[in-house]
């Protein structure tokens, strides 16, 4: 029988419409018969999700053959001939398993993501270069030493990289870029500049002035300096200060004063300019402090085995895969094991044979902003110094489309400060470390040949940003401390939180603090150290300025706590602590919220719903952990004390704070009881005093509580039912994240947990300074960046209970080499295989 | 029981081909088979091959890579059962070798009219 008609044109429906959605489907669609096909396709994922018993490649530039065992949590091992073809197989290894995050983390340092994802970046990159981060990466690349030992590791790492994306074949595309019908681009060197821009950027970018404008303009110039102090109201420094406790500062905390109007204005045109990028701030869109790490160390006189301890904790967004990538390198003198940025090549936080090492972020005030005269207020030119018109750097910055077509552009000018920007009708210019100097990755590649931790702290004085708490402690049982980076030094009273006049050079930076004035202690009486971003140095000790509005030392005053009463420490009394569920903050504020409650019922004691909050929070363990059914009443009653006390920082016809003091202020005001501040001016006729705010918060926290969780008892109270950990995918896509992980801490807990849980420990290490080095270490996730792959969130269960994994680090590639054999990668050099 | 030998030699051939060359390979290798052996294959026996030509691959290939996880992880992109994803792989080989084989039988109709192509017509 001849065909059917209709069956023809049913085919070449059928052939049209597949090959359309193969071939030309409108994005975000991936194409369709590519993206299903068994073996090139999205199903290829599958199969390299698995670690080859055996595997080879090919990396021009090697000397000699370089092994890469995988052991059993799926860590790289590599043994090469010398360092440089070490840091070529890293690369490549890198490239392996964490491609795409190479690609869009550098991406979106450079503001190149519309390139990636298309136009719906647009925004994003805008912000970026505006910031001038790529300008800074590509004006920093004209003065890199090319001869250099670090930029030739660096071209080594690079060419690593790209010698996997040549070997790649199109069963190897990761599934992001085949979700995105994209393409890696070969890798350059620049790019590590721009992935370590970007850190900066996350770890270094806090516009301080801001929000001390914002309570100036309702409280006035001198309540704000009150509020937001560049002395934190409890003293826990970094820096030993000879006291065995806290202090709190006693000063009484100054009445509101008038609103600043000028102070207001510029607030306005700050919070304009910098809006796009407030989730980076330490404070969060939110007020929520998102960001927060630990460190610690202990001398071998106060551990049970005589040996230094050591604990990491950094703390950074959670994302899958993990912002770091656990490896060992050997090669010559260089054996060094730890975590690596995708994209930089050196261990960051690791430790060899003699020296292990770990950071907390500084937080120091190391971006300052200026109001600058122009020519012309829409259009400038020039703008004003000493009365003389200097003339603004103009910068066109092009954004292209995922086909490389230029599809929007924009103008950055640029004072000799740094970027410029007009915001509600005004120009401010900033000045920012991380624009003015390159990260020095030769200071990364010389710490992991330390011999001793002062060797180490040594070769770290060169590093500029972003300022680190920089803690070492070696085979010799030394242990040091250093806050690290470039501190600006600046006129007259200063105070970096301040916008200062930029018609006058008077304004300028006029240079940065020595080495030797650093933070920081070696070997203290104390018997140990630790960081947990609290101000470094008592300002009894030394006042000059370093930043303002410091984190709370929650965390600081409970690891201090735990190293005080430990004189026998232990590595698992190190790794408990890093989970460990009590709160300074809950031991400084339920006893108050009590006292406040027992004296209002004294007074009132038919206030039933009072009573019953107070028995509740006073059953409290004040501990966090999973189970707990009271952490949630005083989470709420803490909310409920920042909205009634701060009810002076609320702006006309807004509901909430415009800014939150830090919370160690709340406790200074606490031994206040009679400070205007306890006043809710918005009840007429009444004067609170605190312990009327206190209960009064209590008792509305048990009523939202009730509200919200249901009755007391109600398994909805259980901390784990309201605190999660989320664990996001890059490309954000849930089935690809792991979401709504129980986790045990709470806000001011060593392993702090709060907001969106989106942020936490990003990296867990224990090492123990014996004869032979022993560490232990998890990640929020794995090394692999393939979520088919079961080292895609192989860590996230011992990462979750805080058990942390011991971590391999043989002496030689033998032992993995023997049975039972690990999954091994040769690489040779091209034409050597 | 005699379209078995045929349809089991399609199925190899579908699966060869799709390990050789990307996927508009299927519908022409359908129509070539349809061209030179007509009497043997038919669309609808081809779009079965194809399918499990696929299926097959993607069955062995989930004896020693997570593919399982992996549709899970997928279909969780797109709200739909992991095995979804994998039935429309499937149909769409399917589909892609039936349009294939419809083409050439048209084809070969224009050509030799008076022709009996196939036997389920």
């Amino acid at each position: 029988m001849i065909p059917s008609k209709p069956r023809f044109i049913l085919a070449l429906v059928v052939l049209g419409v597949i090959g359309y959605l193969s071939i030309a489907a409108p994005k975000p669609v991936p194409p369709l018969a590519p993206f299903l096909d068994p073996v090139r396709g999205v199903w290829a994922v599958a199969r390299n999700a698995v670690l080859p018993q055996t595997a080879a490649g090919t990396v021009p530039g090697l000397t000699a053959q370089a092994r890469v065992f995988y052991d059993l949590r799926g860590v790289p091992h590599v043994f090469a001939a010398s360092e440089l073809d070490a840091y070529r197989a890293l690369g490549y290894v890198t490239a392996r398993d964490r491609l795409f995050q190479l690609d869009l983390q550098t991406r979106a340092a450079a503001g190149t993501l519309t390139e990636l994802v298309g136009p719906v970046a647009l925004g994003v990159d805008q912000e970026t270069r505006a910031l001038g981060l790529p300008r800074a990466v590509e004006r920093q690349l004209l003065g890199v030493d090319t001869a250099s030992e670090a930029w030739r590791t660096v071209e080594a790492y690079s060419d690593g990289i790209n010698a996997y994306i040549d070997g790649m074949h199109a069963a190897d595309l990761p599934l992001e870029y085949r979700l995105l019908d994209a393409r890696p681009a070969r890798w350059k060197p620049v790019n590590t500049l721009y992935l370590l821009a970007r850190m900066g950027l996350t770890l270094a970018y806090d516009p301080e002035e801001l929000r001390r404008l914002r309570v100036a303009a309702l409280v006035g110039d001198r309540a704000a300096d009150a509020l937001l102090s560049p002395r934190a109201a409890i003293q826990e420094p970094i820096e030993p200060n000879g006291q065995t406790a806290p202090r709190i500062d006693s000063t009484p905390l100054p009445p509101p004063g008038a609103p600043d109007t000028a102070a207001g204005a510029l607030a306005l045109a700050l919070g304009s300019a910098t809006r796009g990028l407030d989730a980076l701030s330490r404070h969060g869109s939110g007020g929520d402090v998102t960001l927060g790490s630990n460190n610690w160390a202990v001398s071998p006189a106060r551990t049970r085995d005589k040996f230094a301890l050591l604990a990491g904790d950094p703390h950074l967004d959670l994302t899958l895969p993990s912002i770091w990538y656990a490896a060992h390198l050997s090669a010559g003198g260089l054996d060094v094991y730890g975590v690596t940025l995708p994209g930089a090549p050196a261990v960051t936080i690791g430790f060899n044979r003699n020296v292990a090492w770990t950071f907390t972020n500084t937080g120091a005030d190391v971006m300052d902003f200026y109001a600058e005269s122009v020519d012309v207020a829409a259009h400038p030119t020039k703008y004003l110094v000493d009365g003389t018109w200097r003339p603004l750097e103009q910068r066109v910055e092009r954004y292209r489309d995922t086909d490389g077509r230029v599809f929007a552009t924009d103008t950055v000018l640029y004072t000799h400060r740094g970027p410029m920007r007009r915001a509600g009708g005004r120009w401010l210019s900033m000045r920012w470390t991380v624009l003015d100097r390159p990260m020095m990755i030769a200071t990364f590649l010389q710490i992991a040949h330390a011999r001793s931790a002062d060797e180490w702290l040594s070769d770290m004085s060169t590093y500029a940003w972003p300022a680190q708490n920089m803690l070492v402690a070696d085979r010799s049982g030394t242990i040091a401390i250093r806050s690290t980076g470039t501190f600006p030094m600046r006129p007259d009273n200063g105070r970096g939180d301040i916008v200062r006049d930029g018609t006058k050079s008077a304004s300028d930076w006029t240079g940065s603090w020595p080495v030797s004035r650093y933070p920081g202690a070696r070997n203290p009486a104390q018997g140990f150290l630790a960081s947990a971003n609290q101000q470094p140095v008592d300002p009894r000790m030394d006042s000059t300025y370093l930043g303002a509005d410091w984190p709370d030392p929650w965390r600081a005053m409970r690891i201090n706590a735990l190293l005080r009463a430990d004189s026998q420490a232990t590595v698992d009394d190190m790794r408990n602590d890093q989970t460990d569920p009590g709160s300074a903050r809950a031991d400084l504020f339920v006893p108050a919220f009590l006292a406040a409650a027992h004296t209002v019922l004294a007074a009132t004691p038919n206030d039933s719903v009072l009573h019953d909050a107070a028995d509740l929070l006073g059953a409290w363990d004040r501990r966090y952990t999973e189970d707990n059914e009271r952490a949630v009443l005083f989470e709420m009653a803490m909310r409920e004390l920042a909205r009634r006390l701060w009810d002076e920082l609320i702006p006309p016809g807004d509901s909430a704070p415009a800014v939150r003091p830090p919370e160690s202020v709340i406790a200074a005001l606490l031994q206040q009881p009679s400070s205007v501040w306890w006043d809710d001016r918005r009840t007429s006729g009444t004067v609170e005093r605190r312990d009327d705010i206190l209960a009064a918060s209590l008792r509305a926290a048990l009523g939202d509580a009730k509200r919200r969780y249901g009755e007391p008892g109600n398994d909805n109270w259980r901390w784990s039912k309201v605190q999660h950990a989320n664990i996001y995918h890059l490309l954000e896509l849930p089935s690809l994240s792991r979401l709504n992980i129980e986790v045990q801490g709470g806000p001011g807990t060593l392993s702090p947990s709060s907001g969106s849980g989106r942020a936490g420990p990003s990296w867990r290490m224990v090492v123990q300074m014996g004869p032979d080095v022993h560490g232990w270490g998890t990640l929020p996730g794995g090394e692999s960046g393939n979520p088919a792959s079961g080292r895609y969130d192989n860590m996230l269960r011992s990462w979750r209970t805080g058990t942390l994994d011991a971590l391999y680090f043989p002496l030689d590639s033998q032992v993995l080499a023997g049975p039972p054999r690990s999954p091994s990668l040769t690489l040779s050099p091209p034409g050597r295989r | 029981m005699r379209d078995v030998k045929p349809f089991l030699l399609a199925t190899c051939i579908f699966a060869l081909a799709t390990w050789a060359a990307p996927w508009p390979v299927i519908p022409v290798v359908s129509a070539v088979m349809l061209l030179v052996a007509p009497r043997a294959f038919s669309p609808l026996m081809l779009a079965c091959a194809a399918g499990a030509a696929w299926g097959g691959i993607l069955a062995w290939t989930t004896l020693y890579a997570p593919l399982g996880r992996l549709a899970a992880e997928l279909g969780g992109i797109v709200h739909l059962p992991g095995a979804a994803l994998v039935a429309l792989s499937v149909a769409v080989a399917a589909a892609l070798a039936w349009g294939g084989a419809e083409l050439a039988l048209a084809v070969r109709a224009r050509a030799s009219p008076s022709v009996v192509v196939h036997k389920d017509n």
